[in-house]
This record gives structure tokens, sequence and C-alpha cells, in this order.
């Protein structure tokens, strides 16, 4: 049994110890916005927050984890907050989804990129945001993602 | 009770439930079909729409959602008609039932981009007559005439007071349903072509959206599997009894192609299949490799005698099949002098949805349950029907939101599996998961096909004669499927169809399939025939622009004169990239590319400029225009578009699936390049407004962009490629 911090909550599982981080979120502890895309850290529909840094779940060992505090997409808007986190209102105003499975993970890596770096330019969000989106959203991507950043820093 | 109206009730208490809405409210439909008393519409929607005592409606959208935007714009053109207030429309997905047929397939089926323009007059009938129903309700009950009354966000006016939809839902639904409700001008249109966002995007951005994968069940077991490398090999199994003893795992089981490991965690049955060992006794993919594969391809053009398929003629409906008079075509070829010879080929190509292939499934007393990311759910449950021996209205379909299609999830394959492990656990939901590595090595795949052209210029540059030949695997004859009716006698259409396009005034044209024998998997591939025949058609009309030395486009438009809506299409996007008519492949590194695809009612072309410096490509950026008649939410409709570009995209420049030693190569996304944000050229979209009727929009633009690319890097002075994927040739 582990002892683990989700969404500012300790949480109890007993998955077993190399259980990948994804799927003690999803199996769990019920966190399904987490998605599987291909359990070898290529595609970042696993992507997660540890400690503020986003993390491609499928590559963390429940065992590796120890003290870290892990943030799913449930609770990139702490539920006190009345609104969507910026990322995601930017993602409903440019209307970036589609099948919307790359999603959470894609919205995930932004929120890090953004908390790190606040005015990200074109060029690092292209370098940054290396998620893949099989639906090809990307062109709305960046306009997105400068929108989020505009409204964070206001 | 009819088996609908079953299925129905249960479900509706299903809904209300979930709603908080409670019963006794306005239920449309029933199994008396609102519209199968109206002649033009034989398809009965059963069913879909309900109004609750709180004025909320409640649409049960018929189409599965996989990224497509049709939940929302089938919920939009019910909404137009009815005229209620869009926010307070709950929308839901469906389950399997015939009351939920498009009434163009006749059958529930969300494929070949044909959902929007196959339900559309229904759904508006749908939404108008329900409409009639609650005016006349209103009418009855204020003691008015009906011409008096007006409707407007889901209030009735002209009386004393406004009476909502909730005040007299009930009074309607006790009315007779209108055969032939009056129809909305589509000048009054409001939300129809309104900018607004999809009502799914709120579930997408935070996670709740429930996916296939995402089905879950207190007791639930999951499903890892151990597959060969065809789902009809021989093998025997190693390792079954050491991984029956590992924590968590339920049971083994022999499915189709593989065995399923069943455990109380993904973890744990994964590691225990991990254990698990198949050896290959026999498979119709023995020794398969690249080159026995493109050999077999080649040897088809001698060795089968082929198979003609005719042009097709979209300006009429159905689409006519004009027949090639093969005599006269090779009387016209022989007798010019100035032929044009072009040999082409592309590979197999992988899926990979976003969501790897999954499927939950509970046998129990009631019956057969099946959830998952379906855009077949009407075979889905006759698959489920067969393999349990279960009457049909014992087995219950449920469709959720699926991680991507792009025709894969069309393909009952993995239903059947997850069936078959599910009978191992009766009582308790079984949900299958395949790995990425799964998904790719046992895909349905996009064939590959070679080609060969030959045509005729006259004296001014223009074809005379074009004849294109064809070989490579069918996939009707991969899934023992009958001609579609008025086809038989001809090639498989979804290799042969629009291999030189109808569109193109060519006086003499002849298409034929040497149908190849290979046994890979195959299936339907977004755009499917188009998605190799939109490069063959477009790259080899390009040659000949090239041979006659006459400007790509305006050579293509002398031959659409007559085809109005490809000739606005192709203009746009050339005026889109600033296109400056001269001499083809005389840009000296700097070229431009144009292509189009067209189909019943939808028009796209494509025009790109790339730069190419010794072997690299540099793809500077993309502009594409669309004609796809009525558009109902534009702004999805250029997401479709654009990132129709990005899929097609990926085949261009890297979409390979390579086989060695009986089996597919590609293992993950290692192994098969995704373009990445950083990878994506500026692409622009323009919606061009064409008519009263939707076309098809969602494999529009995938198929042009090959085309696009490799007659620009040709016109940028590099030698023209033949042979996909791009990265062959060139550096991206
Ligand atoms: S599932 Fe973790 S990176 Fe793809
Ligand atoms: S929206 Fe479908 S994979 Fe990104």
């Amino acid at each position: 049994m582990a002892t683990i911090t989700v969404n500012g909550q300790q949480r109890d599982v007993s998955a077993d110890p190399d259980t990948p981080l994804l799927w003690a979120l999803r199996e769990e502890l019920g966190l399904t916005g987490t998605k599987f895309g291909c359990g070898v850290g290529a595609c970042g529909a696993c992507t997660v927050h540890l400690d503020g840094e986003a993390v491609r779940s499928c590559q963390v060992a429940l065992s590796d984890l120890g003290t870290g505090k892990v943030v799913t997409i449930e609770a990139l808007s702490p539920a006190q907050a009345k609104a969507l986190h910026p990322v995601q209102q930017a993602w409903i105003a440019a209307q970036v989804p589609q099948c919307g499975y790359c999603q959470p993970g894609m919205i995930m890596a932004v929120a890090a990129l953004l908390a790190r770096d606040p005015d990200p330019t074109e060029e690092t969000i292209r370098e940054q945001i290396t998620n893949i989106c099989r639906c090809g959203t990307y062109p709305r991507i960046v306009a997105a993602v400068r929108q989020a950043a505009a409204s964070v820093r206001t | 009770m009819s088996e609908s109206e079953n299925l129905v009730n249960l479900s509706r208490r299903g809904v209300l439930v979930a709603l908080g809405i409670g019963a006794g409210g306005l239920l449309l439909g029933r199994s008396s079909a609102l519209l199968a008393a109206t002649n033009d519409s034989p398809a009965s929607f059963g069913p879909m729409l309900s109004i609750g005592p709180e004025g909320m409606v409640t649409l049960v959208v018929p189409s599965s959602e996989m990224g497509q935007g049709t939940q929302e714009a089938l919920a939009r053109i019910v909404a137009e008609e009815l005229d209620c207030d869009f926010a307070r429309i709950a929308v839901l997905l469906p389950w399997a039932d015939p009351a939920f047929s498009n009434p163009a397939a006749r059958r529930q089926i969300t494929a070949n981009s044909m959902t929007v323009s196959g339900y559309f007059m229904s759904l508006r009938k749908l939404g108008a007559g329900a409409r009639a129903m609650l005016i006349q309700a209103a009418a009855t009950r204020l003691g008015v005439a009906v011409e008096g009354l007006s409707v407007r966000s889901g209030q009735i006016f002209g009386g004393p007071r406004p009476l909502s939809f909730a005040d007299i839902a009930a009074d309607a639904a006790k009315l007779p349903v209108p055969a032939n409700p009056a129809l909305k001008d589509a000048a009054q249109f409001a939300l129809i072509g309104a900018k607004s966002p999809r009502k799914d995007l709120y579930a997408k951005v935070t996670g709740t959206a429930t996916f296939g994968i995402d089905v879950a069940e207190p007791d639930m077991i999951i499903a890892a599997l151990v597959l060969a490398p065809h789902p009809e090999a021989a093998f025997t199994v190693k390792g079954l009894e050491d991984a029956a003893k590992l924590p968590g795992v339920v049971a083994t089981v022999p499915v189709k192609g593989g065995v399923a490991i069943l455990a109380d965690r993904f973890w744990r049955a994964q590691k225990a299949a991990q254990i698990v060992s198949l050896a290959v006794t026999a498979s119709p993919l023995a020794g398969l490799s690249d080159e026995n594969l493109r050999a077999g391809m080649q040897a088809a053009f001698d060795a089968v005698v082929p198979a003609p398929f005719p042009n097709i003629e979209f300006t009429t409906f159905p689409p006519k099949l004009e027949r090639a008079d093969k005599a006269k075509v090779i009387a016209a070829l022989a007798a010019t002098p100035h032929r044009v010879e072009a040999a082409y080929e592309v590979p197999h190509l992988a899926h990979a949805t976003m969501e790897p292939i999954c499927c939950a499934a509970r046998l129990d007393g009631d019956g057969l349950l099946i959830r998952g990311p379906l855009q077949d759910p009407a075979l889905s449950r006759e698959v489920g029907a067969k393999l349990t021996g279960l009457p049909l209205e014992k087995v219950r379909v449920e469709v959720t939101f699926l991680g991507g299609g792009f025709g894969r999830k069309w393909g009952t394959d993995f239903v059947v599996i997850a069936i078959q492990a599910a009978q191992a656990a009766p009582g308790r939901m079984v949900k299958t998961i395949w790995t990425r590595e799964q998904d790719f090595a046992m895909d349905q795949f996009r064939p590959a096909f070679a080609v060969r052209s030959v045509a005729t210029l006259d004296t001014a540059g223009r074809p005379t004669a074009i004849h294109s030949r064809i070989s490579g695997e069918s996939i009707a004859a991969y899934h023992k499927k009958a001609p579609f009716p008025g086809f038989e006698g001809l090639a498989d259409a979804n290799a042969a169809a629009q291999l030189i396009y109808g569109a193109y005034a060519v006086p003499q044209k002849l298409i034929e399939y040497h149908k190849t024998d290979l046994a890979v998997p195959v299936g339907f591939w977004r755009s499917v025939t188009m998605s190799q025949n939109a490069f063959f058609a477009e790259s080899f009309i390009d040659e000949m622009a090239f041979a006659a030395g006459q400007d790509q486009l305006a050579f293509r438009l002398a031959m659409l004169e007559n085809q109005p809506r490809i000739r606005a299409v192709l203009e746009k996007a050339a005026a889109m990239i600033g296109w400056q008519p001269r001499k083809p492949g005389t840009g000296k590194g700097k070229g431009r590319g144009i292509a189009f695809s067209y189909a019943d009612n939808s028009f796209c072309a494509i025009a790109v400029e790339v730069t190419v410096t010794g072997k690299t490509l540099k793809i500077d950026r993309i502009a594409s225009a669309l004609d796809c008649g009525l558009v109902i939410d534009p702004v999805s409709t250029e997401g479709q578009i654009s990132g129709g570009i990005v899929f097609g995209l990926q085949a261009a420049l890297w979409g390979e699936v390579h086989f060695a030693d009986g089996r597919p190569l590609a293992k993950n996304f290692g192994d098969y390049r995704m373009p990445l944000l950083a990878d994506v050229p500026p692409i622009d979209v323009a919606l061009i407004p064409g008519g009263q009727h939707p076309g098809p929009v969602g494999e529009a633009s995938t198929p042009v962009i090959a085309p696009a690319l490799c007659n620009a890097i040709a016109d940028a002075g590099a030698s023209r490629i033949r042979a996909l994927p791009i990265a062959r040739t060139l550096e991206v």
C-alpha cells in the first residue's frame, strides 16, 4: 500500500508498486481524464503535473513517486474556483478539441509551460509542446496558448 | 411492446434520472417513428427527442462522435427547426437501435462523411414536427388560432403571456405527429451556420468526456491481449499457466487470433500477458516482406486479368457510372505520338487513433451489454448476437465518445475479441484494452497500391485519352463483402473509383484494377479510395501539365469548364497563396502545387508553397478552399479541413507500415512518426458557401495534401515524387 498526494489529497493506493502512475490514477482513483495513448512516453496523452512540472505519467512508477504532489486535469481548475483554468477557457474559445482524447494531456502540458514562462514566444510553444494530436488540432493551439497566456498575465 | 420501445424505456429512465427531470415529459417518436409517415424519409427515427417538465430538451444524437463534430451539427439541425433554447438542450450519445439509422446508409453507422448530409432532412422534420405539435397544443390551451402564435427560444408567444415548452409539452405529446411539417426557409437559419462553440468542448477540456477506454464499473475486469500477427494465424501458446498464477489474474481465454488475460487491473493483466508467447505455426502473412509485397503488386499488372471501373458522374444522384469503351481508349492511345507515362505507389497506412482500440462487454442474465468506441453499433450488435447465440433484442450496444475513429472503429474485430473475453467472466464487465503496439500491429491498414498510367496529348497539349491501372489488395475481398448493388462485375470501388477523375473533360478514360491477393488485414482509412487515388489522379494530371508546358492551374481549369464548383475552390485556393501563372517546373527551389478532390456536393482544393534545398523539403504554407454546400458549424468544419490536412500530411511525409518476416513492423509512435506542433506549417482554410444542403466534410481534405505537395516539389524543379511517403526521397 502506497500513500500518494493527488489533487491535494492523501490517497492510499493498493496497486503493485511498479504500476505506472497513469494506471493508478485511472483504475485506483477513478481519475480517467488522464489518458493512455502509447505507454512509452511518446504521445503525452497521460501528462499530469508532478510538483508543478508536466510529466508523462505512464513513465512514472508508483514506487518512484515519493512525496511528489500530483495534479491531474480533474483538479486543474480548483473546485472552489468558479471558472475553468485560463488554458481550458482558451481551448473552448478557440474551439481546439476534436475527438478530445489528447486534450487533457495537451492542456496539462500547456498549463505547466505557462506556469514557468508566462509569455512564451511562438517558437517556444512549438518547441515545448510535444504532445501528439491525431486529429491534427495543432493549427489552433498556438493561438489558444497565446490567448491563455494573455489572460494568465492580466 | 416492440424491442425498440423496450430499450427506449429502459434508457429513458436512465436519462431522466441522470438529468434529474423526472418522468412525464414529452417523448416524441417512440416506435411509431415520427418520420415513418413521411414518404421521402423511410428511416424511422424513433425515440430521439424529449422535453422534460422543466423544459429541458433531451436529444439522443444517433451518430458516433469521434471528433468530427456531428453531435453538435445534428443537435443544431433539430434545435433550429424546434426553436428551443439551445443552451437548454442536453445531448446524449446513442445506443444501437434500428430507429437511429442514417437514412442515407439505411443503417446506424458513422462513416463515409455522410452523417450530416444523411440525417439533415429527417432531423429537420423531427424538430419541425415537434414544434408544430407544441404550437397546436398552445393554440388549444389559449383558444387561439395557430397562425397567431410564434416560437422563440423555447417560448410560445401570441397569447396573453408567453407559454414555455415546459408548460405545454405534456399536451403536445398527445397530438398526432404531422406528416409533413413546414420547414424553415434557409434565410431564417440562426443556429445553422453560427460560430458558437460546440457543446462537447466543456467535457473534453475538463477530462470528463467518457471515451471507450474510460468505461468503468465496480468489480470490473480488464483484459490484456497476446495477439498473433494475423487474425487467422494458427499458433501454439506458451506460458499461460505461469501467467494464470500471477497476482490479480482471473482467467486466461482464447480469443480470435490470440489469448486474453483477464485481471483486476490493466497493469497486472499486461504483466501476465508479457510472459505469454505465441509460436505461429501457420499464417496467411507467412514470409511477407516489403520486397515481396511490392513484387506481388507489380506482378499483378501482368498476371491478373483487370476488372474495369466506370467514371463517376456526381452531377446526378445517385451518381451515374459511365462505362468506358476499352477498344476506343486503346485506339486513341495508339493514335497520338505525344504520350505521358508514369508509375506510382503508396504503402500501407495505419489509423493510429489516439485512443487505442478498446471495448467493454458484460454478459449476464439480462443479455449482453457492449459499451465502446464504435462507428458501427448496428453491426456490433449483430456480431454480439451471433457470438453469444442471444436474440438481437437481448444485445444492447452503447456508444461512448470515440478517441478518434478514422475508419478503424468501423471494424468489429475488436468487438469480437471483447465479447469473447467477457464470455469468460459472466456477470462482470470486462474491458479489453489493446496496447499501442497491438493497435499498430493488428490494424486493418489502408492497403498499399501500385499504379501505371498512360495518357496522350493533342497538339494543343490537351489530353485526349487516359488509361490508368491499379493493383493492390481489395478491402471488399478481405472482409468477404459482396459488391455494392449496381457494382457487380466491376472492380472494387475502394481500390479503383476516381483513379482518373470523372470531372475532367477528357474524351477517353479507362480505369482498370488488377486485384492482388495479399491477405494483409486491410480496412477503411479516412477518405478510403480517395486516400490513394487523389494522389495518383492529381499527380498524373500535373505530369501532363508539365509535358504540355502549361501552368498547372490553367491546365486543370481548361478541362473543368462544366464544373463551376470545382473551378471556384481551385481558383480560391490558388489565390490564397498568390498563384501566378507560369511554366511548370521553373520554380528554382520555390515550388507551388495544387490539387483537389471532390464527392457528391463537396469540393476541396489545396494549394501549397514549398522550398526544396538539395534533399531538404520545407513546407512554407498550405491553403485550402472547401465548398461543402450548406455549412452547419463553420468553426468545426474549418477544423475538419485543417485537421484532415494534418492527418494527410502525416501520410504524405512519413506514413508507411513496413513488413518483414510475415508481420508489420510498426510498434509504437517511435516507428511511425507523427507530426507535432513544430512540424505543422501555417494552414489557411476558406469556406465557400454553396447551396441548401450540407455535403461531406470529414474526409475532404485528407487525400489532397499529398498530390498538392508532390506537385509543388516538382514545380520547385526537384525530381517528381511518385512513391509515398515523401521522406523516402526528401528530408522533412
Ligand atoms: S501514454 Fe504516456 S506518453 Fe503516451
Ligand atoms: S483532438 Fe483527437 S487526438 Fe487530439
